[in-house]
């Protein structure tokens, strides 16, 4: 194995602070992966909801029904919540309806207490189409420092070795520098994926969110007209 | 539910990828360096092939001196077979003349024993002194032709010295004469004049001949008057110095064949 030199004959010969920031560095490798995929799965689901949602409600079906279709599925699940773009309709619905049961209120507040409805489920929807982007991001601009911090240290003990010897030959640092080397490499393999998924996973969701934001806008303006017709009637 | 078949499916595949990582790290990847041995014999052939047109050279020079070597051997083999001969037959004959002198003495007695034994001697002098020539002469041949076939591997070896030495200066010369020709609106590709060109050991030109000319006057002219311009090449100057009798061999007269694209002497 020595003969060989082979990569794993390195990590297992190298010192405990370049083996410590190995196993950081793997750590965050695999966490990042953990959330790279989560992520991808995630975004790609809640995207695939949006444009299914959004056929649904602007077929022309009937709200209520809508609504209390949402409410039966939502039983099934186990957060007892649906998320995503529907459940700022959801949300947004049910104010609607509560206020608009009860008498004597004023048109405005039942449209502002509306909005303020979906704009809280919004701001949740927002949290969790970015939870872990910001673990991705410091993996991504971090372990390139950490690999870094390793490799510099490897080659110093290297080079410090390389002084108590009387003839210093290539072969004496190269072995050091080569191992330290791997801290680098694995610093690099653990930031790549991460800046790209980073970098996906960020856009995919402030797409996912301005979508939101238009349907919002776009259901409290519906709900602010029937709530101006139904006072008219009335 | 959903939200753990996502991280179950995501800490699936991160296991499996780094899995992938660390076994390729212990199994390691090689067959590179192998690949890397095909290429270097081209490199080898590259040098055997610089050797070649040096190793030619010297069986060349060996081949001419060795029948030289051989045919000297042999001659002075055969030579001293001769010799030997002789001698032999001078110890015969000199047995067959006491025999008679004796069988002559036996008749004759003691007056024509006397004469016998006198001419005897005389005999054997003479006989002596030509051998004694002889020896001297042949001896003197083997050496001359040793002497002559040392001369010849000398003369072979200084010869390609030589060469190699005339073959610079006469490039120095071309440079000169090209660096100081002016080009004449006439001149063409392909013309060639020879000039015949003489110079003393100072280096300076004594004299510029059109020996073959060109076909076309200004050219010849512009050639000869390039010669005269150079007026003193300074570096054969300084092999005259070092070596008179090859400045007298090759550049005290000598041919420049002067062609504006290639210059030769």
């Amino acid at each position: 194995m020595t003969q060989e030199l082979s990569l794993w004959a390195l990590v297992i010969g190298a010192t405990i602070p370049v083996k410590m920031v190995m196993l950081i560095l793997l750590g965050a490798s695999v966490m990042s992966w953990v959330m790279i995929v989560q992520r991808g799965i995630y975004l790609r689901k809640a995207s695939s909801e949006l444009k299914e949602f959004e056929n649904t409600f602007w077929s022309g079906v009937d709200l209520n029904r809508l609504f209390s279709d949402g409410g039966g599925r939502a039983k099934n699940l186990p957060e007892g919540r649906i998320g995503g773009v529907e459940g700022v309709f959801r949300a947004g619905f049910r104010e609607f309806n509560r206020l608009n049961q009860q008498a004597g209120v004023d048109p405005e507040a039942i449209v502002e207490g509306t909005e303020r409805a979906m704009r809280i489920a919004l701001s949740r929807e927002e949290e969790k189409l970015n939870t872990h982007l910001p673990f991705l991001a410091s993996v991504a601009s971090v372990s390139p420092y950490i690999g870094l911090f390793g490799t510099v240290w490897g080659i110093m003990q290297s080079f410090r070795g390389l002084a108590m010897v009387q003839q210093a030959t290539l072969a004496v640092v190269a072995p050091g520098i080569s191992e330290a080397l791997i801290a680098t490499a694995m610093g690099l393999f653990a930031a790549i994926p991460a800046v790209l998924a980073y970098n996906r996973f960020a856009a995919n969701a402030e797409g996912l969110q301005s979508a939101y934001e238009t349907f919002a806008e776009e259901f409290s303006s519906i709900l602010h007209r029937r709530v101006h017709s139904s006072q008219s009637e009335a | 539910m959903d939200k753990w078949l996502s991280y179950s499916a995501g800490v699936c595949f991160s296991a499996v990828l780094h899995g992938v990582l660390l076994l390729v790290l212990i199994v390691g990847w090689q067959g590179e360096p192998e690949l890397r041995k095909i290429v270097r014999p081209q490199y080898i052939e590259a040098t055997l092939l610089e050797i070649k047109p040096k190793a030619r050279p010297v069986p060349q020079t060996k081949a001419p001196i060795k029948p030289a070597q051989d045919r000297a051997e042999k001659q002075r083999k055969e030579q001293e077979l001769k010799q030997q001969r002789i001698q032999e037959q001078a110890r015969l004959e000199k047995k067959s003349r006491a025999t008679a002198a004796k069988a002559k003495a036996a008749k004759d007695k003691a007056v024509k024993d006397k004469a016998a034994k006198d001419k005897a001697a005389k005999d054997k002098a003479a006989k002596d002194k030509v051998a004694k020539e002889k020896l001297a002469q042949q001896n003197k041949l083997r050496e001359d032709q040793l002497l002559a076939a040392m001369d010849e591997e000398q003369a072979f070896l200084d010869s390609e010295e030589d060469a190699q030495l005339i073959g610079s200066y006469s490039s120095y010369i071309n440079d000169r004469v090209s660096n100081n020709w002016s080009r004449p609106s006439s001149a063409r590709r392909g013309m060639i004049v020879e000039l015949a060109i003489q110079l003393v050991p100072t280096g300076r030109v004594v004299s510029v001949t059109i020996v073959k000319s060109s076909g076309n006057e200004a050219f010849d002219y512009s050639a000869e008057r390039a010669v005269r311009k150079v007026d003193r090449f300074e570096k054969i100057a300084e092999l005259a110095k070092q070596d008179l009798a090859l400045f007298d061999r090759e550049f005290r007269s000598f041919l420049l064949v002067f062609n504006p694209k290639d210059l030769r002497q």
